[in-house]
């Protein structure tokens, strides 16, 4: 009996061991590379928009107003990923997510910029 | 896209593709190197729990930080296997805190309630070391018919076989689903796939693609930034998109609501709606009716059973093999280019040509600044236009056209010719009834006319060719100024001839038999024994009567 539950909360409660193979979290070299290509992209999009914001703040066409919703969105959601990321920084799906959105932000403020009239 | 910009803009663009395309590359090819260092060391700890679920009980998850797979499976057992996994800059560190991190496993009369509890006061500690992370990853094996609620974020979540019915909310994460129930599936910023659903099936997304295929019973779908696609739908569809395009393939019927995005729907069984602002339009195989509305995008329609109705604006309407009782089209500045409709036709645009080709019903065009043609109408047509020239051949019925500043060409009227012009010409060919024609500052040119023919004209010249009715004669009458008449009429057909012209001569090929005072500008007689009106009207120009080949 007592062998039979020691099994148990064993198999339960198994040691801790190390993760040779996972990929749900990255390790300290390839999360120094990905927040740097990260402000990279954080750059390059700035300055997208910049160009995009005359258009954007006063939207001549009901197209462009759409993609200003769109833009907030997306910034809402890139705050709250980044904000997740400082506290998980290396949780592999954040980073995944953080760089759609910003991937999405991009083709979204290069559509707003080819609307130009 | 990039090729319009310019260069210092496609620079920084590249910029930032490679740099995306090296994150990508660091996220999915990252081998983790067993720690040598303490920065790094990560910890796994695995988690497995069964328990029973009863009849009508379901199982609830609260989760986030990682991914949730769950599978239908026969019994009744619900078997949890998680896997936590933490790394910080000690091992000890690392382990620690995937210690602290709990798998909630709760059973209630309801049935399992499964969270995961992250030790949020512990975080603030932990977070000394910058590189600590977690996360926690689920693997479910549950009974098929139960019912399922999932709340999950910052993962993705898959679902196989689980038929219960299903209410899953997910954010920043793919949501994938295979072989499901009557269920509603939510997403924010990610993707939704759902393959084979049993039941009634609603689909919400905030930002992200969404495909549905094989639903028994009906679809809703709202997606506000993204693409949806759906397929094999045995119920009706409802979809609400925006900002994204929206293709529909095998469905009951549906309803589509959506902006800046083209619409694609085809073989639908009944009835179609679509509300789309800023999209292409096209639609095939529609077995009920179809009601399009739409701006700024061009509309195609093909094989529509039901009676179609389309109102754009700023775009080009194309529609072939209408089969319903009617179709309606209201465009703004777009041509519309119809092939063989079945039914009464009703297309009015402005700044736009009208193409009409096999009209089987009533037919009525109207334009503005906009030329019409028409071919092998049956039943007749109506043909309005502002400033355009109107063209119109193999008409069965009787034909109106109207414009000005166009001209008028027709051939082989099956019925009454009508036709009432400014500042256009107008030419007629093998009109079998009555021609009548108003129009100034251009020729009329009428051949092979059957009928009573008048033409009222001014400053322009008149020819016409009368043929030789089945029986009896037809009423000729023709009036123009500072312009010539030639008038054609059959051998042997008796005429009263009132001819009057000024400044110009009046002869005639044909025997005329005359009394009283004859002037050079005025003729009256008789044709034959006489019979039907000729009356030849003009100033300024020559009167011609001869005969007619």
């Amino acid at each position: 009996m007592v062998l039979a539950v020691s099994g148990g909360w064993i198999y339960f409660h198994r040691p801790i061991q190390k993760i040779d193979n996972d990929k749900s979290l990255l390790r300290t070299s390839a999360l120094k590379e990905v927040e740097s290509a990260e402000s990279s992209y954080e750059r390059a999009i700035d300055k997208l928009a910049a160009e995009a914001k005359p258009q954007l703040e006063n939207p001549a066409t009901a197209l462009l107003a759409n993609y200003h919703e769109k833009l907030l969105v997306l910034d809402s959601a890139i705050g709250e990923l980044r904000a997740q990321a400082g506290l998980n920084p290396s949780n592999a799906q954040l980073r995944y997510q953080l760089l759609a959105m910003y991937q999405e932000k991009q083709r979204t403020l290069e559509e707003v910029l080819e609307a130009k009239p | 896209m990039i090729r319009h910009l310019p260069n210092y803009r496609r620079q920084s663009l590249r910029r930032a593709m490679a740099a995306g395309l090296l994150s990508a590359m660091l996220l999915f090819t990252a081998k983790p190197v067993h720690s040598a260092t303490a920065a790094q060391d990560q910890v796994s700890r695995d988690f497995q729990q069964t328990v029973t679920l009863g009849a009508g009980q379901s199982v609830h998850i609260e989760h986030k930080f990682g991914s949730v797979r769950l599978h239908g499976e026969s019994g009744r057992e619900v078997k949890i296997s998680a896997t936590i996994r933490a790394q910080a800059s000690s091992h000890e560190e690392a382990e620690s805190f995937a210690q602290k991190i709990k798998i909630e496993v709760q059973q209630t009369g309801e049935g399992v309630r499964i969270k995961t509890i992250y030790p949020e006061e512990e975080k603030k500690w932990f977070h000394f070391s910058k590189n600590s992370s977690w996360s926690v990853s689920y693997d479910i094996g549950m009974p098929s018919d139960a019912p399922i609620t999932v709340r999950n974020s910052f993962g993705g979540v898959e679902i196989a076989g689980v038929h219960g019915a299903a209410d899953v909310e997910n954010g920043y994460g793919t949501l994938n689903v295979r072989d499901a129930g009557t269920g509603r599936w939510n997403n924010a910023f990610g993707s939704i796939e759902l393959v084979g659903a049993g039941g009634n099936v609603s689909v919400s997304d905030n930002n992200g693609s969404v495909q549905v295929s094989d639903v028994k019973g009906t679809l809703e779908v709202r997606n506000r930034f993204g693409s949806i696609t759906a397929r094999d739908i045995q119920g009706a569809v409802i979809i609400t998109g925006g900002n994204g395009a929206v293709t529909l393939a095998n469905a009951a019927s549906a309803i589509i609501t959506t902006s800046f995005g083209s619409v694609d729907a085809s073989n639908i069984r009944g009835d179609l709606s679509i509300r789309d602002n800023n999209g292409h339009v096209e639609i095939s195989a529609i077995g009920g009716a179809a009601d399009i509305t739409n701006s700024f995008g061009n509309v195609i329609f093909t094989d529509v059973h039901g009676r179609v109705n389309c109102t754009t604006s700023n775009g080009r309407v194309k529609g072939s093999s209408a089969m319903g009782s009617s179709v309606t089209i209201r465009d703004s500045f777009g041509n519309i280019e119809l092939d063989t409709i079945s039914g009464a036709l009703d297309a009015e645009t402005s700044n736009g040509k009208i193409s009409v080709r096999d009209a089987r019903g009533s037919v009525t065009l109207k334009s503005s600044f906009g030329a019409i043609e028409a071919s092998n109408v049956p039943k007749g047509i109506r043909a309005i236009t502002g400033n355009g020239g109107i063209s119109l051949t193999d008409i069965g019925g009787d034909t109106f056209a109207k414009t000005s500043f166009g001209s008028v060409l027709t051939e082989r009227i099956n019925g009454n010719f009508t036709v009432e012009n400014t500042n256009g010409s107008v030419t007629a060919r093998n009109v079998k009834g009555d021609a009548r024609v108003n129009t100034s500052f251009a020729g009329v040119t009428l051949e092979s006319i059957g009928g009573r023919i008048t033409v009222d004209n001014q400053n322009g010249a008149i020819s016409v060719t009368a043929t030789r009715p089945a029986s009896g004669c037809r009423d000729i009458s023709l009036k123009t100024s500072f312009s010539s008449i030639r008038v054609r009429v059959p051998d042997g057909l008796g005429y009263n001839l009132t001819a009057r012209t000024s400044f110009g001569r009046i002869s005639s090929e044909l025997p005329i038999t005359s009394t009283g005072s004859i002037r050079g500008d005025s003729l009256s007689g008789t044709i034959g024994s006489g019979g039907c009106q000729l009356q030849l009207t003009d100033s300024n120009g020559s009167i011609e009567i001869a005969k007619a080949p």
